[in-house]
């Protein structure tokens, strides 16, 4: 009895081993089985390649010096015009002024009318005003120049500025842009409108543009290439263009490439049209340290008489005619302008 | 056969009866299977949906769909029905480089409903043709990126750079998916194109007419022409289509807010959830990165 049981037990075994040896084994006498579970494809994606997407940086070094042996020089920054800045922003060109021993003073349009404030002040600088400079302040901003005091302008492409809150959907978009018009129209410049960028040169954003001198001044002294990270054209058919774009640059309102100014001079006017370049953050990419330098310095080597201007909306029988203060003449001074309402 | 020697009984009529019972019963079975052998298809081709926002969880849903498409033997040929603006960078990479997986073992085509902008148009590159309809949109080739919000007050950070980043480290890493997502343009579509790098990189959508014109997708067409266009170029004559539906995403989630009461807060579409993280987008329209506070309700 004993060894049928013993072969039904070694035929059952045999059969068992046959059917899943059989059924390991098939996959692979049949070829084409083991292929359907896994994904055989290699794929190269070389375009993904960390040394075909990483760009590069632009070097980051240098320090902002002056080279003017101006001392003394008073400049009154403007930020009494609902002024698109902060005084942190402009904290690289400030602090480089005050370490050379220059004194850096605001106009907050409170107390003193602007004209009053210049008439202490050796430069202006003039950041982003969303509030028109009145007719007043704008005579007084002619005759302080032509007193020999400097003025530096600073702009940007209009921005769009939420209002109201967007929480719920509710208030609203506004485009703001600098209201420089008037003040630049003086002297010839005039802000474009529009955004400059740069697609195939620039530093990792088609709005980080490069630009470089186009005429031998001292604003672009030492400079090779200054990256402006928002920067709008400025046009004018006097000034001298200092620094333009580079190849490529194209404005966004009408995607033409050209040569692009970003930093003009008239006289004692200097126009820029980029504010972001100055702030810390960007004040030592590329060439920007030797520009701020170079713009600290424009403001304090100028030869401003004292005094000027001369309070020009004063019908004072004393105020010389046609030159707007020209003289420089002092004189008893008439009560302060009203400043304009905030 | 004949009359059983042992004496079982049988006759041989009883004999032939029982063999012919036999084979009509397992011709029966047979027969069914031998009938659908004949009449069936060539082949299956599988439409599969890439619709709405892309993120992180309906790329899931989609790979799926296509791993099974290279998987299952009587799938032959892919057509992607894209309906969807894009999504999350991540998200949208995610997503490509499946269907270039399955592009590389079956034809796939794509299909343009309205929408097949940024994300999900880098998403049907490795497809073999693109059919659009002239008033389906294509393109919006690039990368946004929110800014980081401030920090919150009394928070306590490891590092500079956690959870912040500055406006040059952001640029770079725009710069670095942008030239990614270009780069792919180029690779998958460089011969066909009538545009420069840097014009597809200007991130303009083009509508259907314009898109077949200037390259960035091959035929005017819908859905079913994709279709047959891909049964063709699987070689398949007489086909079957399934259509998978990845499920719909987003809705409302309910988070505990400290004073018991309960905030509903919209799901955020791309990004984290009830986390304000900077995410990279690769989308075209109007977006809501953060997660909206919709409501508040009290418990």
């Amino acid at each position: 009895m004993s060894a049928p049981n013993s072969r039904l037990a070694v035929v059952f075994v045999v059969i068992v081993a046959v059917i899943v040896g059989g059924a390991a084994v098939a996959p692979y006498v049949l070829g084409s089985g083991g292929d359907a579970g896994s994904d055989p494809a290699e794929l190269e994606n070389q375009q993904f390649q960390p040394d075909t997407v990483l760009p590069e940086e632009t070097a980051e070094e240098g320090e902002i010096s002056m080279d003017s042996d101006a001392s003394g020089k008073t400049v009154l920054v403007d930020v009494g015009h609902a002024n698109g800045v902060s005084e942190t922003d402009l904290e690289p060109l400030l602090s480089t002024l005050a370490e050379n021993g220059h004194q850096v003073r605001f106009y907050r349009g409170q107390r003193r009318s602007l004209n009053e404030s210049l008439r202490s002040a050796d430069a202006l600088l003039v950041v982003s005003p969303r509030e028109r400079f009145t007719s007043d302040e704008l005579a007084g901003v002619e005759s302080f120049t032509d007193a020999g005091g400097r003025v530096l302008v600073m702009g940007d492409p209009p921005s769009v500025q939420a209002s109201g809150g967007l929480l719920f959907g509710l208030g609203g978009l506004q485009e703001s842009g600098s209201q420089t018009a008037s003040l630049g129209s003086t002297y010839g410049i005039a802000y474009g409108s529009g955004y400059l960028y740069n697609m195939e040169t620039n530093d990792n954003n088609y709005k980080s543009v490069f630009v470089e001198p186009a005429a031998n001044t001292d604003l672009t002294t030492g400079v090779d290439r200054v990256v402006m990270r928002e920067a709008a054209p400025i046009r004018t058919a006097s000034a001298t263009r200092a620094l333009v774009g580079t190849d490529g640059t194209h404005l966004s309102t009408t995607r033409d490439a050209g040569t692009y100014a970003v930093l003009v001079r008239s006289g004692n006017v200097t126009a820029i049209g980029d504010t972001e370049f100055v702030t810390r953050e960007n004040a030592h990419d590329a060439d920007n340290e030797v520009l701020i330098g170079n713009l600290a310095d424009f403001l304090v080597d100028g030869e401003k008489r004292p005094g000027a201007p001369a309070d020009p909306d004063a019908e004072s029988p004393e105020r010389p005619p046609g030159g707007g203060g020209g003289t420089g003449a002092p004189g008893p001074a008439p009560p302060p302008t009203p400043t304009p309402p905030a | 056969m004949s009359n059983s020697p042992d004496g079982s009984g049988l006759t041989r009529v009883q004999s032939y009866a029982l063999v012919v019972a036999a084979a009509v019963l397992l011709s029966a079975v047979l027969a069914p299977v031998a009938y659908d052998r004949a009449t069936a298809p060539d082949g299956t081709v599988a439409v599969i949906a890439i619709e709405g926002t892309i993120s992180s969880s309906s790329v899931t849903a989609v790979q799926e769909d296509l791993r099974e498409a290279r998987e299952n033997e009587s799938i032959d040929a892919v057509v992607l029905d894209v309906d969807s603006p894009g999504g999350g960078a991540a998200a949208s990479e995610q997503l490509y480089l499946s269907v270039q997986r399955t592009a590389a073992e079956m034809p796939v085509v794509a299909s343009v409903k309205s929408s097949g902008a940024s994300g999900a148009y880098y998403a049907m590159l490795p497809a073999s043709d693109i059919y659009v309809t002239p008033a389906s949109i294509v393109g919006s080739v690039g990368v946004r990126g929110a800014a980081p919000g401030p920090s919150l007050p009394g928070e306590i950070k490891s590092g500079p750079d956690k959870a912040s980043a500055t406006a040059d480290q952001r640029r770079a890493q725009i710069e670095t998916l942008q030239r990614a997502f270009v780069g792919s343009v180029m690779r998958h579509r460089g011969d066909d194109l009538e545009l420069s790098r840097t014009e597809v990189a200007h991130g303009k959508v083009y509508t259907g007419a314009k898109a077949v014109d200037n390259g960035m997708a091959d035929e005017i067409g819908s859905t079913p022409e994709a279709i047959e266009q891909a049964a063709s170029a699987a070689g398949l004559e007489d086909y079957d289509v399934v259509r998978k539906d990845p499920p719909r995403l987003g809705g409302l989630l309910l988070l505990q807010t400290e004073d018991g009461g309960t905030v509903v807060v919209e799901e955020s579409p791309v990004g984290y959830e009830a986390v304000d993280a900077p995410t990279y987008l690769m989308v075209y329209g109007d977006v809501q990165t953060e997660t909206e506070v919709i409501g508040n309700v009290s418990a």
